[in-house]
């Protein structure tokens, strides 16, 4: 195990040494906490909008850290860097959980400190405890996050850096779409979606903007779910691996 | 297939890249049968692509062999256990310049499963080893190419392996960075340490080295020790006031042959060649006969070599 989280910290401290990572978050923070200025301009929606705003942005901070995957694996390739790491007593396998796990870490970082940050503001500008509803809407967006990550690995297997960013921003696009068909679909094509990763519950913070109330069964299903199709894409991932020559 | 007094055995081992969507492929290793013995310090040398690297590759299972297979300390290539006992040095080192060179070593040695209350001690007799004990706070990114090079010899040594392979670990360096190198792996050397590199540079190769194979187009043409190869640098005949009529009599046997005023120098490869020569010239009624043992320098054993098996290869491909 501890070869595996040396990976894992060895991934997030490196995301975590790029200023980008910082300006990103600062960014979102003061995106946020400009939610306290919409007062006037929001026609007495200033709660709706602010969650909003708060929840796209805690997600698209979610899927930037779950692209390092696509990059990252490619980059360690061509640097080389995967030919020192990989010519110790470290399985391809464990390589590439260490590397998942870095990157969900990093990714539950920073969307923690943007969901705290829309958590305090969602404090001072709506009555009542949205702050629990923000939490749990989070994990969910975590939840999609890890899948999307989980698929950000795979393709980071075999394709280079560009090309994985593109694929898995456009499955992710096309899952999420494909998501609101499960409900309606039959059969085999049903079962076929079903298969497929749940972004659709990235939509976590659509429901608490309308102010519906979420269980904690359904985080703790999402959590199940993401943690279920990371392993699947995991095992996927493995086996592309360890069919590749590191040259 | 595993003979235990050697640390590298490889049988028929073999490497082709197929290019994309199957136009074409590079033979890069061939039928490579490589012996390395324990506690010996072994050059591997060859050409630029001549698939030195593609075989250390192999032999650490970072690249699977096409057929033909090995085993390293015993143990199949690519295996865990056995890597445990490997230290390894890429010709291009990329640590990550991020990182301190402290930082950098306490990854390598959770990654070589070192104990923790270990780890601190033995950064510190690696860092000490390779002379950067005062650069342990400096970010890899700072450091010149020898500098790298050292630290991915402590890298390299940190768990206390058994063997080490060195890709190309004197190349770029300058003469105190080569220098230095080579007082390392001297060291490792007397520690008992298999030494197993590559190399271009065939003077250091000479200093460093028991034994040595010369890889050509994949192909491992020359294994042994070394002193026995330079030994077998043939033999040199002088004869004086040689009838012009025996040349064509005697040049089937010689390698090349000098004309220095009155005297003729003969090289020959082999005793029997010597022999016949030797009998030629006396019944020829040549008189002042002189031989001498020849001994090769690495460089012209590499080159010589390298020659007779372009040649050979040539022939091969007229033939068809």
């Amino acid at each position: 195990m501890d070869d595996i989280m040396v990976i894992a910290r060895s991934t997030a401290s490196r995301v975590l040494r790029m200023k980008a990572v910082y300006f990103l978050l600062a960014i979102g923070v003061c995106l946020i906490a400009s939610g306290q200025l919409y007062g006037d301009i929001t026609a007495g929606q200033q709660k709706a909008y602010t969650l909003d705003l708060g929840f796209l942005l805690v997600t698209l901070v979610g899927v930037l850290c779950a692209l390092v995957a696509c990059f990252d694996l490619p980059r360690e390739r061509r640097e080389k860097t995967m030919v020192a790491l990989l010519s110790r007593p470290l399985g391809r396998d464990r390589y590439l959980l260490g590397k998942f796990i870095g990157i969900c870490e990093i990714a539950l970082v920073c969307m923690a400190i943007m969901g705290a940050a829309l958590v305090v503001l969602s404090a001072q500008v709506a009555s009542g405890r949205p702050g629990l509803e923000i939490v749990k809407g989070v994990i969910i967006l975590f939840a999609g996050v890890v899948q999307l990550a989980a698929i950000g690995v795979v393709l980071g297997t075999f394709l280079k850096e560009w090309l994985a960013t593109i694929v898995a921003l456009i499955i992710f696009w096309l899952i999420y779409a494909l998501g609101a068909l499960a409900c309606t679909a039959e059969g085999p094509a049903r079962v076929l979606l079903m298969l497929l990763p749940n972004f659709a519950i990235m939509s976590a913070g659509g429901l608490v903007v309308r102010g519906v109330e979420l269980e904690w069964i359904m985080v703790l299903h999402a959590l199940m779910l993401a943690v279920a199709y990371s392993l699947a894409m995991l095992v996927v991932a493995g086996f592309i691996f360890k069919r590749k020559d590191i040259a | 297939m595993a003979n235990l007094d050697n640390i590298i055995n490889t049988a028929g081992l073999t490497k082709v890249y197929h290019r994309l969507l199957g136009f074409g492929s590079n033979l890069a290793v061939d039928d490579l049968n490589l012996a390395v013995p324990e506690g010996c310090t072994f050059g591997f040398l060859g050409p630029n692509g001549a698939g030195k690297t593609t075989t250390i590759k192999m032999l650490l299972g970072l690249i699977s062999p096409t057929r033909g297979g090995g085993d390293v300390l015993g143990r199949e290539l690519g295996n865990l256990e056995a890597k445990e006992q490997i230290g390894f040095l890429p010709e291009e080192p990329a640590f990550g310049g991020h990182l301190k060179a402290r930082e950098f070593l306490n990854l390598c040695a959770g990654l070589s499963h070192i104990p923790r209350s270990q780890r601190r001690r033995r950064i510190s007799l690696a860092l000490d080893v390779v002379g950067l004990s005062d650069r342990a706070g400096d970010r890899l990114g700072e450091f010149s190419k020898g500098m790298l090079q050292r630290i991915g010899i402590a890298q390299a040594m940190l768990h206390n392996p058994k063997l080490l392979i060195l890709d190309e670990p004197l190349t770029g360096l300058d003469p105190a960075g080569r220098m230095e190198v080579k007082r390392i792996m001297l060291e490792l050397t007397h520690r008992g340490k298999t030494i197993f590199f590559s190399s271009h540079i065939l003077s250091d190769v000479e200093e460093l080295c028991d034994n040595v194979g010369i890889l050509n187009r994949g192909r491992l043409i020359l294994s042994g020790p070394l002193e026995k190869l330079l030994d077998a640098g043939g033999v040199e005949i002088t004869v004086e006031d040689m009838p012009p009529a025996l040349l064509e009599k005697i040049e089937p046997f010689v390698t090349g042959m000098a004309k220095q005023g009155r005297r003729w120098v003969l090289q020959l490869n082999d005793e029997n060649s010597e022999k016949q020569v030797k009998k030629v010239l006396t019944e020829g009624g040549c008189c002042n006969i002189q031989d001498r043992r020849g001994t090769l320098k690495l460089e012209e054993l590499f080159m010589r070599t390298i020659e007779q098996n372009d040649i050979a290869v040539g022939k091969e491909v007229e033939n068809g």
